[in-house]
């Protein structure tokens, strides 16, 4: 690998490096929603996470 | 003090003398040799037919040494298997004087060494051998039996009458050159180094004239007595052999009727040079033209492994050499030096130009086919004993005979730049494999790469003692729980609200429990307080653990964490709903909420991408170098090898 291309690539690596540590990037499978309504907080129950244990398997929820 | 002039005793012709302290001098007119008592000329003998000469040095021939201006006043001239050779006599302007040797376009001064304590006697010195001579050592490098063949001019002392004599050529550190001169009863001693013909600076050299055999330029014709074929003598008296072109018989060229040496070459079938005998070429700043070609090999294994040889010819630097072996290319010039022998445990190296050679091979090499001349006698089925030392770029060889032993030095040459330099029509083979002393591409690429690496690794950790000083690391959230199966009370619950404060960073959430053989899953929301955004995990916690076969074990753990990326800064609780284990005993957990934490995987995770390339180009370079070393005599092993070996 070129020097110059090998640089490059270095700087971009350490650029990812330090916009995912800023940002909080990470791999963890974690699902945002955007339309969970504000009566959650007063009737927990009525929440269906899309992480939801049935057994001995996950299933993904709505 | 005695005269500049005298008149010769046999022919009345004045003699001028050009150095004082000369003893003996030549008549010009009537050639005898006059030996000088005091003022008086005494006629000891005549001087015979001196051989032509294809130097252009001659007497009267100005030149310096070192700054001190010289003329070259007397000649000896002797007759060895190469040929003639001339030492020719020089007066300095400091009144001293020195030998200029002249043999195969090599040039050494030399001067004589008053008691330079006791020398080997005649006959003693092998060629190879190591001699400590006034405190310096010396290699004996080659062993000459050279025939008197005529005198010239003034010289210091008498000499006229001899028959064969001995030298002992010597080749010591740098270009240090000594010889020892067994011509009269008690060895004489001569030290000096080689010089380069531009080094001396030569005027009123001899003018070329068209039969003067060799010039670059000039040839010599004639025909093979074989077949007919006309043959060119390019490099004149120098040339001791001449292979025909048409029908490859190998000829005698030092014979005006060029007697024929070997009628046929059947060692193996005709090779056509890929660069054609006359061509000439530039290397550096001078023009070589290439007069000879050999095809040489060794046996390994029973296989013949051949490499081919160019003879390149200039008539002030000499001879010079052309080899490629699978498309690999070396220049080769003949050391004037020797290298010092040592070794790195049971390995013999050799040190040269405060550079270390490793041995890399040594075989036996044959000559197998020959076209063209050479300043030796050239024979299919020559042999010499020869070891080669390598240094990438560079490649040291010595090639021994009972009486030479010979130093090279190799430069590898890519085929493009000798393509380039004899303007060759058609461009030549790409190089196969790996040569010996070619310099490892990828070791240049690797080393670049560190450096960029290193520069790298210190901006990575320059990032991570800022991310780690710098992160807000703050708890936000904490609180302990309980569950109890009478209760039952799975029923999803929220938690206070809390607020996320900085920019759009990382949320940390633990989970610890005191679970003992069961588990439990989180599900696990953070939620805006205002509704909206919201971000699912789902997080099993199961911890089992007991003794078997009286060895304790366990497998999972008590506790848990995750991090939810890219969390913008608001105010937030969690929703959690938990599923347990049916079986589960009653158990306490807590939660917790740990915003902006630093963590060291991405470093960790950049650190190995940074490092792959060069780990990547490193491997590379090593792989080279076992297909180097794999063709020498010292192959890397591996540790399966050294268990075979056991």
């Amino acid at each position: 690998m070129n020097k110059i291309v090998y640089l490059i690539f270095g700087l971009v690596v350490l650029a990812a490096t330090a916009g995912a540590e800023l940002r909080g990037w990470g791999p963890t499978p974690v699902t945002e929603v955007k339309d969970v309504p504000r009566t959650v907080r007063n009737n927990p129950g009525s929440y269906r996470p899309h992480y939801t244990y049935f057994g001995s398997s996950y299933r993904r929820g709505k | 003090m005695t005269e500049r002039t005298a008149a010769c005793p046999n022919c009345g012709a004045e003699i001028e003398f050009r150095w004082s302290g000369a003893v003996q001098t030549s008549c010009p007119a009537c050639r005898s040799v006059l030996v000088r008592h005091d003022i008086d000329l005494t006629r000891v003998g005549t001087v015979g037919d001196v051989p032509p000469s294809m130097s252009r040095i001659q007497l009267g021939t100005e030149g310096s040494y070192k700054g001190k201006p010289f003329v070259v006043v007397g000649r000896i001239i002797y007759e060895y298997e190469r040929g003639h050779w001339s030492e020719w006599h020089i007066r300095l302007a400091d009144g001293t004087s020195a030998w200029l040797s002249d043999a195969q376009a090599e040039y050494v001064i030399t001067r004589q060494v008053e008691n330079p304590g006791p020398l080997p006697p005649a006959g003693s010195c092998r060629a190879g051998q190591s001699l400590a001579i006034g405190g310096a050592r010396y290699s004996v490098s080659v062993v000459t039996h050279a025939l008197y063949a005529g005198v010239e001019g003034e010289l210091p002392f008498e000499y006229w009458d001899k028959l064969q004599v001995e030298f002992v050529d010597l080749k010591g550190p740098g270009e240090q050159f000594a010889t020892i001169d067994y011509s009269d009863a008690t060895p004489l001693l001569y030290t000096g180094a080689s010089i380069a013909f531009e080094e001396l600076h030569l005027t009123k050299l001899r003018e070329e004239s068209p039969d003067s055999g060799a010039r670059v330029t000039g040839v010599t014709g004639l025909n093979c007595p074989q077949c007919g074929a006309a043959i060119e003598l390019r490099s004149g008296q120098l040339a001791q052999t001449v292979a025909c072109p048409s029908c490859t018989a190998i000829l005698d060229a030092r014979d005006p009727n060029l007697a024929v040496l070997e009628k046929h070459q059947t060692l193996v079938k005709r090779v056509a040079p890929l660069i054609p005998l006359g061509t000439a070429g530039s290397l550096g700043n001078e023009s070589w033209q290439a007069i000879g070609f050999q095809v040489r090999g060794v046996v390994v294994s029973g296989v013949t492994y051949y490499w081919r040889e160019y003879l390149l010819w200039n008539e002030q630097q000499g001879f010079r050499y052309l080899t490629e072996y699978d498309g690999h290319w070396n220049d080769v010039v003949v050391l004037k030096g020797v290298p010092r022998e040592t070794s790195a445990g049971d390995r013999p190296q050799v040190e040269y130009n405060d550079t270390t050679f490793k041995h890399f091979q040594s075989a036996n090499a044959s000559t197998f086919f020959v076209l063209g001349e050479f300043p030796w006698e050239a024979r299919t089925g020559d042999q010499v004993e020869a070891d080669d030392f390598v240094a990438p770029p560079y490649m040291l060889s010595r090639e021994r005979t009972p009486d030479e032993v010979t130093w090279s030095l190799g430069t590898y040459t890519r085929p493009e730049r000798i393509a380039q330099a004899f303007k060759l029509p058609n461009a030549l083979p790409e190089p196969r494999g790996v040569f010996a002393n070619q310099p490892n591409p990828r070791l240049g690429a690797a080393r670049s790469l560190t450096t960029v690496f290193a520069f790298l690794v210190l901006g990575l950790v320059a990032l991570f003692i800022w991310r780690f000083t710098s992160a807000r690391d703050e708890p936000v959230f904490s609180q302990g729980y309980a569950y109890s199966a009478e209760t039952g009370d799975t029923a999803a619950f929220v938690t206070p609200v809390f607020a996320l404060g900085g920019g759009t960073s990382n949320v940390k959430l633990s989970i610890r429990t005191n679970l003992s053989n069961a588990w439990a899953y989180y599900n696990l929301s953070l939620l805006d307080e205002n509704g909206g955004r919201g971000y699912d995990v789902g997080r099993e916690v199961s911890y089992y653990a007991g003794v078997e076969d009286g060895e304790r074990w366990h497998e999972g753990a008590q506790s848990d964490a995750v991090v939810l990326p890219a969390v913008p800064s608001g105010r937030y609780y969690l929703r959690v709903a938990l599923d347990r284990d049916p079986g589960a005993a009653p158990f306490s957990y807590s939660l917790a909420v740990e915003r902006d934490v630093p963590r060291a995987w991405p470093f960790l995770a950049a650190l190995v991408l940074l490092a792959a390339p060069v780990v990547a180009a490193a491997l590379s370079s090593i792989n080279f170098e076992y297909s180097r070393w794999r063709e020498s005599d010292h192959p890397w092993s591996t540790s399966s090898d050294s268990d075979d070996d056991e």
